[in-house]
């Protein structure tokens, strides 16, 4: 099965890097899609469908714990599986994250097969 | 918190953020007096309890290197501006973990990381660095807290 990313981080080395990992582990994208802030991913999930989001928290415009609040209210949206990347790894951010609908949560700095295996597994979990 | 331990966090968080995303597994710290080279920099500052600010100082050959594995490109096409996005996403990360492991009760937020001049890159007193070597030269954070840092001689009142 081939799958549409939607990639939402303000590095833009970073989101490559993120890209290439996807693509190393074997996955099969059908679309990769990048925005590099919150608003930028609402605006373009107006016109695209993708099968998971995986957002840093730290962004300008619109950061990653408004971006989840924002999903959780769209009813069209609320059922895509976000996995939040973030150099934060305090439990209370972790938490935090989960609470506003993060599916899956991997720490920077990461090996390459903690995304995969993270990715796999929120692809993988029924969701609504 | 003491010094050492401010140090301890730090190293930690360039070893692992060097050896998971970039693959360079085994660092020795570098000798004294070794030669200024070319280099790249990188500040952020954060906010958190206490805040400050982290500066990564990278050998220029190191910094080409590590970008184009990064960014799984061809060397030659790795320009300056994409080799200083991974010299601020390299900081930001370094930043990051060393902050998880020293603020763990308490919320931090991490400002956006910027290319600094050498001029500005200089180690301040007061402020913790750890440096590693590689082979292509040397790498080297330096962290500024405001208010943490007891020297690690200081004994707790009694």
């Amino acid at each position: 099965m081939a799958y549409r990313v939607l990639i939402v981080d303000d590095s833009p080395a970073m989101r490559a890097f993120i890209r290439r990992v996807i693509e190393m582990s074997g996955f099969e994208l059908s679309s990769c899609f990048e925005a590099s802030n919150g608003q930028e991913a609402l605006d373009l999930l107006r016109f695209e469908w993708v099968d998971a989001i995986l957002t840093d928290i730290n962004m300008p415009v619109l950061d990653g714990e408004e971006l989840l609040r924002r999903l959780s209210q769209e009813e069209l949206l609320r059922s895509v599986p976000a996995i939040v990347i973030s150099t934060d790894a305090t439990s209370r951010r972790i938490d935090r994250m989960r609470a506003l609908g993060a599916r899956g949560y991997v720490t920077k700095p990461f090996r390459p097969e903690d995304l995969r295996a993270e990715l796999e597994r929120t692809l993988e979990a029924p969701h609504d | 918190m003491t010094e050492a331990e401010l140090h301890r966090a730090l190293a930690e968080a360039i070893e692992e953020t060097l050896e998971k995303m970039f693959f360079i597994p085994y660092l020795e710290e570098p000798g004294a007096g070794a030669a200024p080279q070319e280099e790249f920099a990188a500040r952020l500052e954060f906010a958190g309890d206490p805040p400050g600010r982290l500066t990564l100082r990278i050998a220029a050959p190191v910094a080409c290197s590590i970008a184009t594995d990064f960014l799984g490109e061809d060397q030659l096409s790795s320009s300056e501006r994409r080799v200083q996005e991974v010299i601020c996403e390299l900081a930001n990360m370094i930043c990051g973990s060393v902050l998880s492991r020293v603020e763990n009760a308490t919320d931090f937020r991490l400002g956006a990381p910027r290319p600094v001049p050498r001029a500005e890159s200089s180690r301040p007193p007061g402020a913790v660095a750890h440096a590693v070597q590689t082979g292509g030269g040397s790498i080297e954070a330096v962290l500024e807290m405001e208010d943490l840092v007891c020297p690690a001689s200081a004994k707790p009142a009694s």
